[in-house]
């Protein structure tokens, strides 16, 4: 059943707008109607555009330790589509600066089970301008994936889209204990479906390697590495029980897809093997 | 024949004018002596064009002559309001008359005897054609306003060795203010007709004022003119003592006299001679006719 | 079980909430009070040869014909309204998806209304007996007032039985102007009257409205919206008018008056709203309510339109008088508003948005021709019998299904009445009623099955009372002078009574008259007695 309101305005005589409501400027998303974010590069309140998060942002920039024990949420107006869904981040959940990577974490607030997580190289941060890409390689590992971001469920330990472009902005540079002014507008490919997807190829990055759902809490299920012919989707196995999220095959330490031609691989990929000792035998599509 | 006795039939009216016009006669050869002219005396006594109960203000320290000027003044107020009327009730009714007979409408300044012209000048037309229309008359019945006399009679208490004056003044006064019926008429004509009949609806609707202007306000009236005129003669001179201010109001008052006496005559004279082109029969209370 | 809330409906929910506010409220139909006493109830009709409190507005030569010795002369209007809307909840019936079945339904549309429709005073600047009447004097006249108090609730069962649905509606609206301002007129002889007015006009509405709706399904609340209005608009705006009667023949006038279009100089609409809606997310079962907060201050005019009114009349006061008038309105634009709509929106999990439109309304207003025919029988000179048929046709465009229709109404209005005259001194009094009918249609909004405008039918009725009197100037003197704290000196003109001191008595007025007499005796022995009410004619000859 459909569920419908109705608005009910008895009687108000009706009126000829002369011409259509101009479009209207904004310095913020407040600034915006419904349906609409601010698109500060322009100034101007924009339809809430597909695959994208924009929005402004406040935070103090902690180490992990100070994040840990003031456990503030700051405010943040993020508004973000990922194909058919769609999510608002009205907080700053953390901006933790531990060694040369600044993380950025933005939720929202009823259901605290949605994020939005940007990991920046903090050099870079400094220069008050990010410029976002693809993740290629462990989305959390320390010193990769930097200039990237994940939207996740994370009652399901799943990540919905990884960023493909974008740029993070923050007004001053953003350094320990500072209060920062940030703007966010990042560009996001949906996660294929499926999870894990060893031994396909990821040109899009981590993306391409599914919903990284985990069996147990604590790291990604895959990362996306050039192995041999591409970036592929794999993770470190001892053997084929590690690779079961995936239906993966453990082909000389690394899951992947077992195969016996090239035939069994998708391009780049080639069907190869990779003889590491007791980290797998036989041959899988790198 | 004496002024107090006028025929009650409207065929004597003659011997009232005579009446009234030997009195108007007396007041214009001996008009009250006053050292000043009429706009000064209204300058000094605005009292009697005002708007005020005149029976209620002081003109002069003097209590006996202040009770004098009271009752004379107050008094003739009464009798110019009723000039007034009088004309205005007569030059409605002839107004209507002219106006239902079908002739054009008058200056609103014309006279009396222009605006009664019409209905004579009919009435003597259809005369002259061997026409004859006569009205019946049921005369007005008058109660005076005792109340006023009453309170007239404790206002010139004061003044001693002038009751008779009094008297006469405060009955003048209780008749002027007096509350009279309409009178009622009835026509009839020798034959009919559509010319007849509307003259005969015109009368019956609308000479019952002009009757009320002749009778109830005019000649009920004339021994109490009679009386003021006689009053202004005698008393400016009575009071000369009374002060600047109430010598004003009686010379004035006395000027006001002559005026009201001048009018109500010059209106009964005009409403005789029309009630008179229709030879009327008077109707008293008891049904018998004169 | 709960859909997900599609972007379409969202669309239509905001697109509701907007037209909450706000109302341009302008005049639809321009005659639907009766002003003046003989006018009222006489259809309307005095151009040519009216006299009362109407005429400073309808035809400001009328006041030269008013007796000299009136100082205030007015009118009020008692009304009860009663209207209908056909298919008020559902315009275009209810979505077979919703699986709605009717279980009840209350509406009550009736207003009362008590308005001073025209007062004014004056002062004749000239005697009785000159030829050239003066006359000057100030007025309140209020051609417009319409109310409008409505109260509706419909309950019904849906999703086929396992869920229900109600709504309620209130409205309660006040649309009324004032035309306040100088007439002076002159009468030339008795066959010619000239007249002008100047009036500042004040229209101004105020409207509340209050809706609601909630779904629950299987006793669990899925779906609601509540919804509150309240405005105010203000705007002033002057015009002359100017007016003529004349008497062409014998009781034969006839009548012009002319209005220019009206120049506005400055008003207000002021409004807000505040509306929620409750609905399922897209992310979750869990019930998100929705509240937007419109403000507006918006430069806001009107301007009434040119109008012209010519009437013919026969006059026969103590007879038999007929008088027809043709009221012409002039097509223009009738209400701007420009300025920003503010809003304000919370919903949560939302960051509150605040912000404004610039916003630019107008309305036009159609033609419009409208007639009033009277006729007055005076029995005698003291007692009139009057009445008269009218028309009140709307200005409104015709009703489509485009979002300029939301909400308008279209109502012609035709009616009748019947009066009686009381002739009490010199002027009339009046007792009278006039009854209006209207049907028309009006702009229903369908968010169900078209999800566009629907034209449903309106029609209301409507009974007023009239009554209108007139006070003299010694009247009025004695009772300002009563009423006043402190003594008024004496001023000549007013002649008045100083102080506490009683006024001189007055020459009583006659008592009423004797029994007629029984006919006189004629010379002729055939007398002949009197049948008929007299006939109008001509002169004896």
């Amino acid at each position: 059943m459909r569920t419908c309101v109705a608005a009910l305005a008895l009687l108000a005589a009706a009126c000829a707008p002369d011409q259509p409501p101009a479009t209207v400027g904004c310095d913020k998303l407040a600034d915006c109607p419904q349906e609409q974010v601010c698109d500060q590069s322009i100034s101007q309140c924009i339809d809430e555009p597909a695959n994208r998060f924009i929005g402004g942002f406040q935070c103090t920039i902690m180490d992990y330790a100070s994040q840990q024990a003031s456990q503030q949420l700051e405010a943040a107006q993020v508004i973000g589509r990922i194909g058919s869904e769609r999510w608002s981040l009205p907080a700053t959940a953390y901006c933790i600066l531990d060694g040369d990577t600044l993380s950025l974490g933005f939720s929202d607030i009823l259901y605290e089970q949605y994020g939005l997580e940007v990991q920046l190289s903090a050099t870079e941060a400094a220069t008050g301008l990010v410029e976002l890409k693809p993740c290629f390689g462990c989305f959390g590992c320390p010193g990769q994936c930097l200039d990237t971001a994940v939207m996740a469920d994370n009652s399901s330990n799943s990540a919905l889209g990884y960023s493909t472009s974008g740029s993070v902005r923050f007004s001053p540079p953003p350094t320990m204990g500072a209060q920062v002014t940030g703007y966010l507008d990042v560009s996001m490919l949906a996660t294929a479906s499926g999870n894990a997807l060893y031994g396909t190829p990821c040109p899009d990055g981590l993306s391409d390697c599914g919903q990284q759902a985990q069996l147990n809490d604590g790291g990604d299920t895959s990362v996306c590495e050039t192995v041999q012919s591409g970036p592929m989707c794999t993770n470190a196995c001892t053997g084929n029980g590690d690779c079961l999220v995936g239906n993966g095959t453990c082909v000389g330490g690394l899951c992947t897809t077992s195969c016996t031609s090239n035939a069994d691989c998708t391009a780049p990929l080639k069907c190869l093997a990779r003889g590491l000792g007791d980290a797998g035998a036989g041959k899988g599509c790198f | 024949m004496s002024p107090t006795n006028a025929s009650a039939r409207l065929g004597g009216t003659p011997a009232i004018l005579v009446v009234i016009v030997a009195i108007v006669g007396l007041v214009g050869c001996q008009t009250a002596p006053s050292s000043l002219p009429e706009a000064a005396q209204q300058v000094l006594c605005p009292e009697l064009s005002s708007g005020v109960d005149l029976l209620q203000l002081s003109y002069s320290d003097d209590p006996a002559a202040n009770g004098r000027i009271r009752a004379f003044v107050s008094a003739v107020r009464g009798l110019y309001d009723v000039s007034i009327e009088m004309e205005r009730q007569a030059a409605d009714a002839c107004r209507r008359m002219s106006h239902d007979l079908g002739y054009p409408p008058m200056p609103a300044d014309a006279p009396l005897d222009k605006l009664c012209e019409p209905i004579k000048t009919t009435v003597a037309g259809l005369t002259a054609a061997g026409i004859e229309i006569r009205i019946s008359i049921a005369p007005p019945h008058c109660d005076v306003d005792a109340d006023r006399g009453q309170r007239c009679g404790s206002t010139c208490a004061s003044a001693a060795g002038n009751a008779g004056e009094c008297t006469l003044l405060c009955k003048a006064q209780a008749d002027l203010y007096a509350r009279c019926t309409l009178p009622s008429v009835t026509v009839a004509a020798s034959i009919g007709g559509q010319n007849v009949e509307r003259l005969a609806h015109t009368i019956e609707d609308n000479f019952p004022s002009l009757l009320y202007a002749e009778i109830a306000l005019g000649r009920r009236l004339v021994d109490n003119v009679e009386t003021l005129v006689t009053t202004s003669t005698r008393l400016p001179n009575d009071v000369k003592s009374a002060g600047e201010h109430g010598v004003a109001c009686a010379a004035l008052a006395a000027v006001l006299t002559a005026k009201a006496a001048g009018r109500l005559h010059s209106v009964l004279t005009t409403c005789a001679s029309t009630t008179a082109t229709l030879n009327p029969e008077i109707h008293a209370s008891n049904g018998v006719a004169r | 079980m709960t859909a997900r809330f599609t972007a379409t409906w969202f669309r239509w929910v905001i697109f509701g909430a907007a037209v909450l506010t706000p109302s341009l409220g302008r005049a639809q139909n321009y005659r639907e009070l009766p002003i003046g006493g003989r006018t009222a109830t006489m259809g309307g009709a005095g151009t040519a040869a009216g006299n009362d409190s109407a005429m400073p507005y309808l035809n400001p030569a009328g006041l030269a014909g008013v007796p000299g010795d009136i100082f205030a002369v007015s009118a009020t209007a008692y009304s009860y309204t009663q209207r209908s809307y056909q298919n008020f909840f559902f315009p275009s019936g209810p979505p077979p998806a919703l699986g709605y079945q009717a279980q009840s339904e209350s509406f009550s549309t009736t207003s009362i209304g008590e308005t001073p429709s025209s007062v004014m005073y004056f002062r004749d600047l000239s005697g009785p007996k000159s030829t050239i009447q003066h006359r000057v004097g100030v007025s309140l006249v209020i051609p417009g007032a319409r109310s409008v108090d409505l109260v509706a609730s419909a309950s019904g069962k849906v999703g086929n039985g396992a869920g229900q649905q109600l709504e309620t509606a209130a409205i309660t609206e006040r649309d009324t102007v004032y035309y306040l301002g100088p007439t002076y007129a002159v009468g030339l002889r008795d066959w010619l009257r000239l007249g002008v007015s100047l009036y500042g006009i004040y229209r101004r509405q105020v409207s509340t409205n209050n809706a609601t709706l909630t779904q629950s399904l299987l006793g669990v609340t899925v779906g609601g919206y509540t919804g509150q209005n309240a405005q105010l608009n203000e705007s002033l705006s002057f015009a002359p008018i100017v007016g003529m009667q004349m008497r062409v023949a014998p009781d034969i006038w006839v009548g012009l008056g002319f209005m220019p279009p009206s120049i506005a100089t400055n008003g207000h609409l002021r409004a807000s709203t505040n509306s929620s809606y409750t609905t399922t997310s897209g992310n979750s079962a869990q019930l998100t309510q929705t509240s937007t907060i419109t403000t507006e201050d918006l430069n806001y005019s009107v301007s009434e339109p040119m109008r012209l009114n010519v009437g013919i009349a026969l006059d026969h006061r103590q007879g038999f008088s007929l008088a027809l008038d043709v009221h012409y309105y002039a097509a223009q634009t009738a209400a701007k508003a420009t300025g920003v709509q503010t809003y304000q929106v919370q919903q949560a999990g939302e960051v509150t948005r605040s912000y404004g439109v610039p916003v630019s309304l107008s309305t036009q207003a159609q033609d419009v021709f409208d007639i009033s025919v009277g006729a007055e029988l005076a029995l005698n000179r003291a007692i009139s019998l009057r009445a008269g048929f009218f028309t009140d046709n709307s200005s409104a465009p015709a009703i489509g299904t485009t979002v300029d229709s939301l909400y308008l109404i279209r109502l012609d209005r035709y009616g009748g009445t019947l009066g009686l005259g009381l002739t009490l001194g010199s002027f009339d009094s009046t007792a009278g009623v006039v009854v209006a009918r209207g049907d028309g249609r009006f702009g229903a909004l369908d968010p169900y099955i078209t999800k566009a405008v629907v034209p449903v039918s309106t029609d209301e009725t409507t009974a007023m009372f009239v009554l209108s009197g007139a006070v003299t100037i010694k009247e009025a003197q004695k009772a300002i002078r009563d009423a006043l704290p402190f003594e008024v000196p004496l001023l000549p003109d007013l002649g008045g009574t100083p102080g506490n001191q009683a006024p001189a008595p007055r020459i009583p007025s006659p008592l009423p008259a004797e029994p007629k007499p029984p006919p006189p005796t004629l010379g002729i022995s055939r007398q002949i007695s009197l049948p008929s009410p007299p006939m109008p004619g001509g002169p004896l000859r």
